[in-house]
């Protein structure tokens, strides 16, 4: 397909994603959180089901529906906001322990594990994110969490063993203040032990890909023209748009081909260039201010489900603004993951303005507390 | 339930926490906010110039445009290498992945060997955004096989890259040298000069001149995309013409320099020099065998530069300026000159012991070339006849250290300063301590000055310096730098080097020798010059160069007309040759030039009843 072609299509998109929209503001909180379970287990089949018709080259991101193609972890992002929000909300204990976020850890480990497989590292780390954001959000108490995600810390400094050694004595000195359970005490050491000593062997089960990925996002300067290409590019296209950018349509990392996957995942390197610091900066608090939006929703709403089904989604968005935008200043490694409103794709584009219908539902029945 | 603080879980969903929650998420957002301005911040306002720079260097292709070589000229104004149109083939690949794809459809097409094509991919390991000459001199067939498959192909370019030619190929080759493709080591040296695949002098005028004739190279700025490929011109200056590099106008003489290939048959080894003994100016270099530099200038095989390095006859080699030969009986000039100078002989001086074949020297017999002897001959005869007994006595007369310092003074151990770089400078002996250092101080004996006067021994010269020193002999001891490239501006300015200190008395007595060898009955060179009648008169001296267990290889030093000498050809022809055998080319050599400059003939001097000088000797 050829670039000129791409806005059409995404003009299409555009306009059914904000038909979804009009249609889920209309949809009632008390029937979203009991289609929630149903969702979710559909978009759990949707992200088996390549593994089952998978060809030989490997799974398929993609299900091709009558001619259009759609990536069902799109929308399983927003079958687990749901579903994690329905378990949180009708929950009548604490989140005070392992064992109380042992369930939505579970409900957020299947479908993440799933698209880890496919392998797409990058929506993986997007549910890991939705799912501490709204553990958080229902309540559960910020050291638990931490406990929680120490060992992924571990996993980052096992390449240190100096690093890591340190971080192990202080989340002893840690453990010995707070006191937590003895369930908890033992899965945070030897995690923590576990990731310091496995992740060598583990890094060596990555596919060589995503190995390079993560060593060029370290060093982009060490192979130009392999992975670190792509980082470098970037790097030269937001670079040099300078202050007030080299104009619409001017910028040329852009015109001629040197920003890789300019339309999709590159599209901030784009406003980089062409719009300089100034239309970053602009695009950067335009950012803020819809995700502050969210927030409000969030706080705003009496009702459990639908105050975290927002916070899910505000926390959905951030991550990939945050990740995708980091990518194009050499900051992140490459994910893949897509801008929302700004990236070429129709499921994301269709997925986000269903989760800003739900945002807008949740805003309409903010005084409602159901029981 | 919970003791510890930290570990409390809040009640869930009153107002109070989510405000307080939610002051907890603006904040990490506003943190994350803060480091993604502050790293655009960096990025695009305090290295905007580096990115810039980077992007520039992204799009923005330098392609360096070959500057055709300046034209070299002879006397006349004949060309003797110019350029011909011609279109190179190189790569200029995005990446070595691609350099790699497109060798491997260009070279069939081109039909490079996997060696050559191996040493291409090197080169472009080596200098990467450089372009990589596949082959400077496409023919029209391959050059539309190679469009056709343009596409196949990325990264191609075809150029006009102007094409060396020498029109007389083998018979200009020591003048002109060749040229080449720079290597490695070269480029090294000459950076920004030259860049992979350039041509350059290789030897001879080529490389001594390489400076002047490879002109400036001119430029294009190309705007290309992500694989290469071009987009179209880059700014307003987009062209930047390359300026053709400076003519040379030489001294050579095109028709003597022809005539002398046709005189050395390829078997025939050896090499003939000629000296205008007015100015210095080199009418004539040629060196025997030789080569054809036409070869060297397109992409070379590596079985055709074999064939032309290794041949056991060294082609490349110059004769004329780099082979050292022992002078022989010409250098009987010098030791005559040298006796005149210090009062030593008169051209009426006889020795002591006349040549009965030879001279009784100690114990030892020094034998005479003739082996009947020559009798009593003063020293005109024993010039012309060349005899070696009356050399030997002429030797010991001048004793070791007054002719070693001769030769010093008068530069048989320097070079001419000719300009061309593969010169190499005599051999003499410079003193006497010089035998000491060289066999020791009882190693050598008063003998030796018996060999050295006849040219023997420890001496051998090129036969550059040969015609250098006759020039001086017949224009009245001026030692002139031989030069290659005319003076524009002032045709009559010469560069001096050197005097003989003789009185013109003295030189005359040289030049009436040198008439007799040819034109005295009895002269050495008087039967072999005599063969057809001579048209010019002439003077010259034979020398037969000889070598233990070797052949003899004849010299013979020749200039006419006497009257008012317009040449000098220095002559050697190695293994199986005498100097009497030889002149006869000299004398072919002589006659051409001077039927071409129009100098009076014999015969037009006696019509104006103008006897020639020298024929006088007994």
């Amino acid at each position: 397909m050829a670039i000129s072609d791409a806005y059409q299509k995404q003009l299409v998109w555009a306009f059914m994603g904000i038909f979804a929209m009009w249609l889920t503001m209309r949809i009632p909180l008390r029937v979203l959180e009991k289609v929630a379970g149903p969702v979710y287990l559909l978009s759990l089949g949707f992200l088996v089901l390549p593994f089952l018709f998978s060809s030989s080259s490997g799974p398929d991101r993609w299900i091709h529906l009558g001619g259009q193609q759609l990536q069902p972890s799109e929308f399983a992002k927003l079958g687990v906001i749901l579903f994690l929000a329905r378990t949180l909300a009708v929950r009548r204990r604490g989140l005070e322990s392992f064992r109380d976020l042992a369930w939505p850890c579970a409900v957020a480990a299947i479908p993440c594990l799933l698209v880890v497989l496919q392998p797409n590292l990058g929506t993986g780390i997007v549910f890991g994110a939705i799912l501490v954001a709204m553990l958080f959000w229902g309540g559960a108490p910020p050291l638990l969490l931490f406990l929680l995600l120490s060992p992924l810390v571990s996993l980052l400094l096992s390449f240190s063993f100096a690093l890591w050694s340190t971080f192990i004595v202080g989340i002893g000195i840690l453990l010995w203040l707070a006191k937590p359970s003895w369930m908890e005490t033992i899965y945070t050491v030897t995690m923590n032990v576990i990731m310091g000593v496995v992740t060598l062997p583990l890094w060596n089960t990555l596919e060589e890909y995503q190995q390079k990925r993560l060593l060029v996002f370290l060093e982009p300067e060490a192979d130009p023209r392999g992975a670190g290409w792509h980082i470098l590019q970037s790097q030269v296209a937001v670079g040099s748009g300078g202050l007030l950018g080299q104009g619409f349509l001017q910028g040329s990392q852009k015109r001629l081909a040197f920003l890789p996957e300019q339309h999709t995942d590159f599209i901030f390197s784009v406003v980089g260039e062409e719009m300089g610091f100034v239309g970053v900066a602009v695009a950067l608090v335009l950012f803020s201010l819809f995700l502050n939006e969210g927030i409000r929703i969030a706080q705003s709403s009496s009702d459990a489900f639908g105050s975290t089904v927002a916070f899910g989604l505000v926390a959905l968005f951030a991550t990939h603004m945050a990740v995708n935008v980091a990518m194009t200043v050499g900051m992140m490694p490459i994910t893949g993951l897509p801008l929302p409103f700004f990236s070429y794709g129709g499921s994301f584009l269709l997925a986000s303005f269903i989760a800003v219908g739900l945002l807008q539902r949740v805003w309409r029945e903010r005084f409602m507390r159901r029981i | 339930m919970r003791s510890s603080f930290f570990l409390k879980s809040a009640p869930p969903f009153d107002a109070v926490s989510r405000n307080y929650k939610a002051r907890i998420a603006r904040w990490v957002l506003g943190a994350a906010f803060c480091v993604l301005i502050l790293a655009f911040f960096r990025a695009q306002i305090l290295r905007v110039r580096e990115y810039r720079e980077k992007s520039l260097a992204n799009k923005v292709r330098i392609l360096p445009l070959t500057a055709p070589r300046g034209f070299i000229y002879d006397r006349d104004g004949e060309i003797l290498t110019e350029n011909l149109p011609a279109y190179s083939a190189s790569l200029l690949p995005a990446s070595a992945a691609t350099l790699a794809r497109s060798m491997a459809v260009a070279g069939p097409v081109l039909g490079l060997t996997p060696d050559e094509v191996r040493e291409l991919l090197k080169q472009g390991r080596v200098a990467p955004g450089q372009p990589i000459l596949l082959d400077n001199n496409l023919d029209y067939r391959t050059l539309s096989n190679l469009e056709e498959r343009r596409n196949e192909i990325p990264g191609l370019l075809i150029q006009y890259k102007p094409k060396r030619v020498y029109p007389f190929g083998p018979e200009t080759a020591h003048v002109l040298g060749y040229v080449g493709q720079i290597s490695e080591e070269e480029l090294k040296e000459s950076r920004p000069a030259y860049a992979p695949g350039d041509l350059i002098g290789q030897g001879g005028l080529e490389l001594r001149y390489e400076r002047e004739l490879r002109g400036s190279k001119g430029a294009e700025y190309q705007e290309v995309d992500a694989l290469g490929r071009l987009v179209g011109p880059y700014g307003a200056n987009s062209f930047q013409a390359p300026t053709r590099g400076r003519d040379l106008h030489l001294t050579i003489d095109l028709d003597l320099q022809r005539a002398a290939a046709e005189a050395f048959p390829d078997s025939m080894k050896g090499a003939v020099i000629a000296i205008d003994p007015r100015n210095g100016d080199l009418l004539l270099l040629y060196s025997s065998p030789t080569y054809d530099p036409n070869l060297f200038s397109g992409r070379i095989s590596r079985s055709t530069w074999e064939s032309v390095v290794q041949n056991p006859e060294r082609p490349l080699y110059n004769r004329a300026i780099q082979s050292r030969y022992p002078p022989g009986s010409t250098f009987k000039l010098a030791v005559a000159a040298m006796a005149l100078e210090l009062g030593e002989a008169t051209a009426d001086t006889r020795m002591p012991v006349p040549c009965r074949g030879g001279y009784q020297f100690g114990r030892r017999w020094f034998g005479c070339w003739r082996p009947g002897g020559h009798g009593s001959l003063n020293l005109m005869q024993a010039i012309a006849q060349s005899c070696d007994g009356y050399f030997y006595q002429l030797g010991l007369r001048l004793g070791l250290d007054q002719f070693t310092r001769h030769l010093v003074a008068w530069g048989f151990n320097a070079e001419t300063g000719i300009d061309l770089h593969e010169e190499r400078a005599g051999i003499v002996p410079t003193s006497a301590e010089w035998f000491d250092e060289r066999y020791g101080k009882s190693g050598w004996g008063p003998g030796v000055i018996l060999n050295l006067a006849i040219g023997q021994g420890e001496i051998s010269q090129t036969p550059l310096k040969m015609a250098q020193f006759y020039a001086a002999l017949v224009n009245g001891g001026d030692l002139l730098q031989p030069r290659l490239l005319r003076d524009e501006r002032d045709p009559g300015s010469r560069t001096l080097v050197g005097k003989l200190p003789l009185s013109h008395a003295n030189l005359a007595v040289l030049q009436e020798a040198l008439a007799a060898v040819a034109m005295s009955p009895f002269g050495t060179a008087y039967a072999a010059t005599h063969r057809t009648p001579l048209r010019y008169s002439m003077g010259g001296k034979t020398g037969t160069a000889q070598f233990v267990g070797e052949e003899d290889y004849g010299w013979f030093v020749g200039y006419g007309p006497v009257e008012d000498p317009r040449i000098v050809v220095a002559l050697v022809v190695e293994e199986g040759q005498h100097g009497s055998t030889v002149a006869p080319i000299v004398k072919t050599l002589v006659e051409t030039y001077l039927d071409e400059v129009g100098a009076p003939t014999l015969e037009a001097l006696a019509e104006d009843g103008l006897a020639p000088r020298a024929v006088s000797a007994p």
